[in-house]
């Protein structure tokens, strides 16, 4: 029945502008609302040793105000539009989104068209700014049971490149920002030929078209060359050579271990690899660390692993946190045995029939909303230039076999290349007796 | 400096928005809707976009209300109902469902209890069966229920490392005073050692029955389908709850106006509840109260963010919410600020919440909400499970069934004289709760101005 005539394939055109800037159109009338997503190549592992976190702090910026639109006015009159707007910056691109009503398209490409002319930050608004980006790291870092996570692996995983901090970026390098640096990163990164424009949702693609040129088309190119843009991030990345594992004491009732294995690059044979056996290792209730060591053991409350996967270095992430009276030991002990058990070969082909129908469910949802749908368009067309990725990956995931993931797994789930932290409740913490 | 502008720019006045196109009419996807005489409502969300069915059971008024004394019965009874039936054991469950790509989760709230069901429509005999199976065979086995209390247990340790969750439970604790919405909801630890296998059993039989129960099909599923399976599935359950009573005290306390810190020495950020009793869901000004307190507090561009976050820089961000439930709900302002700033921000606050009932909001602000509320919905329209979601809350709180296609109409006839109205009707700066999770010795001298200061450890205990 109507099973067979429901397609997962996101039907899409391409477009290049004489400036460069690379335009994805996807229309969907299921409501009527468009998504707009801007990706600029560029996150914190583009920043200077000693700027770390200006890419972020830029995204905050990018809001307080541009040529034609006061500081205030992005947020003002967005809302007046009954548009919805966000942001949010990662090691390796910076991406801006704005739904809009779909009688809106044109608001929204001036809108945004606007911040890739000129920006016009005053000295008030980076000093507020920074104030939001330093609270910022305290909520979701610092004043957060096991917060420190990310801050602490990077720099342990990575030392010549920009993976080697987190994308927060650091306080002292934040509060020195000046808007002659904010000025020099815009310059260089802000501009047509290093951004994709997606725009999903109710429009009619040949208008939208004329609209994308009309407002984008006429902004000239960035003065550096594509290679040079990219030469900026040139990454250099020594393996690691032994495996490192640090203590840290924080505010936590229980213990927790939090580690990760470097992985290649996104969208490598490895990367498909091993992202079905974290899947095999950690999803759904039937996986081997949740079945084993949360059901079987009750050794610990949660467990997880997943890859993150990034633009020239990916990472296996792995954690656990310890049931009471647990310790540390016997859970890595533990964790080390699945980890070698998969890697030696012992994942079954149900298990991995299982992870592939997961991928298809996954697969089939990932087109439900227009905002999903632009970002994947906008990830795919920055990084590899190929858009359509959003419909052909699943196939890279149906072609991996039992083989692919012994192999990969024996290549790099080595302790000598893995970097461990240990969370201990802080001496002290635990004060108070239970109720 | 800037990214010059070529000449064709020249014929492009970019200095004023463009105008919009003529707007398009949004309207609530119908939906099928019918009660069996065994008293389940069967409802029907057809949306054919991807080949996958959601199927979400709802059993009405039936959470963690009815805990009585043991905190935290209705959410583990639920976490247990995928923890073996007759036919297949805890393991089994797991291994079929995670085969197929399905997911079927159980949870419960204040006002429910929930099992809902994802599978790709292919697989969805599959999943019916075993959702048919965990909904009404669950055996509540002691060693499972054993393995899922330690879970619980170690959980609520947990809590005590977060900020958020320690202000919450202290606000609701005072705000809700006699109501059963001050108790914690996931337990505590003494409820939980508690809790019994019998327990949940007379939990389930009082909650769990056909006559409070909706069934929402959702996604690539015809109503015939979804008729046909809830008869063939679905018809084991009893038709009504055994020693079904409504313990509810109906005495909403005064509120009490003290400073509640909970210490958390060396907290960098001081997390900070500020409100009062609210209103429950089907409160006639329930839709002026929400454009209110949007503009108080509610979105990006409200007063409080503004003030706290665009103008001072104190916070990441800060909202107020009113948290409705089924018989009540609390207002509150929640944020997170630096410890230097904290007595600062609680009196920006307040004086946002003086303002919100002395004076008009302008005509700016009320036509910026509305565009904004009227611009958003479709967004909420846009997957079938965001459709299913609000119609079960129309049946869950008693809703008129035209609730949604009148929405966007009720929102735009209100006046500012509405919601000055609605204002001075529900927010009471006088009457307020102040609770601060932080770093006590930095931050509690100076909060003594706002009311008498108590300090708590994060296991509820009063230090003096």
């Amino acid at each position: 029945m109507q099973t067979e005539t429901i397609t997962n394939r996101v039907e899409f055109t391409e477009h290049v502008l004489p400036n460069g800037l690379k335009v994805v159109l996807t229309p969907d009338s299921t409501i009527p609302s468009v998504a707009i997503n801007l990706c600029y190549h560029v996150g914190s592992k583009n920043e200077d040793r000693n700027k770390r976190g200006y890419a972020h702090l830029f995204e905050h910026l990018m809001f307080e105000g541009s040529k034609n639109i006061a500081a205030g006015d992005y947020d003002r009159l967005s809302l007046q539009k009954g548009c919805e707007n966000n942001a949010y910056t990662t090691e390796d691109k910076t991406n801006y989104y704005l739904l809009a009503p779909a009688n809106e398209l044109e608001f929204g490409l001036w809108l945004e068209s606007d911040r890739m002319i000129e920006f016009s930050v005053t000295e008030e608004s980076l000093r507020i700014q920074k104030g939001v980006v330093i609270e910022e790291k305290k909520q979701v870092f610092d004043n957060r049971p096991y917060g420190s996570v990310s801050l602490k692996l990077a720099p342990l995983l990575y030392k010549n490149n920009g993976y080697s901090w987190d994308t927060i970026g650091d306080v002292k390098d934040l509060k020195k920002a000046t808007l002659s640096d904010i000025r020099e990163f815009y310059e260089r990164f802000y501009v047509p030929n290093n951004a994709v424009l997606t725009i999903a949702g109710d429009f009619d693609p040949d208008e939208a078209l004329k609209l994308t040129e009309k407002y984008f088309g006429c902004i000239p190119k960035g003065r550096y060359s594509n290679t040079e843009l990219r030469l900026a991030a040139e990454f250099k990345d020594e393996p690691l050579k032994n495996e490192v594992v640090k203590i840290i004491h924080d505010d936590v009732q229980l213990p927790g271990i939090f580690g990760a294995y470097k992985l290649p690059k996104e969208n490598s044979d490895e990367y498909f690899a091993f992202d079905i056996l974290t899947d095999i290792l950690s999803t759904g209730e039937s996986s081997r660390l949740y079945n084993e060591l949360v059901y079987k053991k009750q050794l610990v409350s949660d467990i997880g692993c997943w890859v993150e996967g990034r633009e020239y270095s990916s990472l296996l992430q792995f954690y656990a946190i310890l049931m009471p009276d647990v310790t540390i030991d016997e859970v890595q002990h533990e964790i080390d045995r699945i980890f070698g058990e998969a890697a030696g070969g012992a994942v079954t082909a149900r298990e991995l029939e299982k992870i592939k129908n997961r991928i298809e469910t996954r697969h089939a949802y990932r087109v439900q909303t227009n905002l999903a749908k632009a970002d994947m368009l906008s990830h795919y067309a920055t990084f590899y230039d190929e858009p359509g990725m959003i419909n052909t990956n699943i196939e890279k995931y149906i072609s991996i076999t039992l083989d692919d993931i012994h192999s990969a797994a024996e290549k790099y789930l080595k302790n000598s290349g893995r970097v461990i932290l240990n969370y201990l409740p802080k001496p002290g913490y635990i004060e108070t007796e239970a109720d | 400096m800037a990214n010059n502008i070529n000449a064709q720019d020249d014929v492009l006045d970019r200095t004023r928005p463009p105008k919009p196109g003529p707007p398009k009419d949004v309207q609530f996807p119908d939906y099928f809707d019918t009660t069996l005489p065994n008293g389940i409502n069967v409802l029907v969300i057809e949306n054919n976009k991807i080949p996958a069915v959601s199927v979400r059971m709802v059993f009405k008024d039936a959470g963690s209300f009815y805990d009585g004394e043991k905190y935290g019965l209705a959410s583990l009874t639920a976490e247990m109902l995928t923890k073996g039936t007759s036919k297949r054991s805890a393991t089994e469950i797991a291994e079929e469902i995670d085969f197929v790509g399905g997911s079927i989760n159980a949870g419960s709230d204040w006002d429910g209890s929930y099992i809902s069901l994802s599978v790709l429509k292919k697989h969805l005999n599959t999943g019916i069966d075993i959702l048919s199976d965990v909904a009404q065979d669950p055996v509540f086995a002691d060693d499972e229920l054993a393995r899922v209390k330690e879970q619980r247990l170690s959980s609520i340790l947990q809590g005590k490392d977060d900020a958020g969750h320690l202000s919450d439970k202290k606000f609701n604790k005072v705000v809700y005073g006699e109501l059963p919405y001050s108790n914690p909801a996931e337990g505590t630890e003494t409820t939980v050692k508690d809790i019994r296998r019998e327990d949940l059993v007379d939990f389930y039989k009082m909650n769990y029955y056909s006559g409070n129960l909706i069934i929402a099909f959702v996604g690539n599923i015809t109503k015939e389908e979804a008729l046909k399976i809830t008869e063939e599935k679905f018809s084991n359950l009893p038709k009504d709850g055994i020693n079904r009573v409504n313990s509810f005290k109906y005495s909403e306390t005064g509120g009490i106006k003290n400073v509640y810190v909970i210490n958390k020495p060396g907290a960098v950020q001081s997390n900070l509840r500020v409100g009062h009793l609210g209103i429950p869901r089907n409160n006639p000004d329930y839709i002026a109260v929400t454009i209110m307190n949007t503009i108080l507090g509610g979105y990006f561009g409200s007063r409080i963010n503004y003030n706290l976050r665009e103008k001072h820089g104190f916070t990441y961000g800060a909202r107020s919410y009113f948290n409705p439930h089924l018989y009540s709900g609390d207002f509150s302002v929640d944020t997170d600020v630096r410890n230097e700033v904290t007595d600062t921000s609680i009196t920006l606050i307040l004086g946002e919440l003086n303002r919100m009932i002395s004076e008009e909001v302008t005509d700016e602000e009320l036509e910026t909400v509305k565009n904004y509320m009227t611009g958003v919905f479709p967004l909420q329209l846009e997957t079938a499970n965001a459709v299913a979601s609000r119609v079960i809350n129309l049946k869950l709180y008693n809703l008129p069934k035209d609730y949604y296609s009148k929405y966007i109409s009720a929102i735009n006839a209100l006046t500012k004289q509405d919601i000055l109205d609605a204002a001075k009707k529900y927010i009471h700066p006088e009457n307020i709760t102040i609770v601060v999770s932080g770093d006590a010795g930095a931050v509690k001298d100076k909060l003594a101005r706002f009311g008498e200061v108590l300090v708590f450890d994060p296991d509820g205990n009063q230090i003096k």
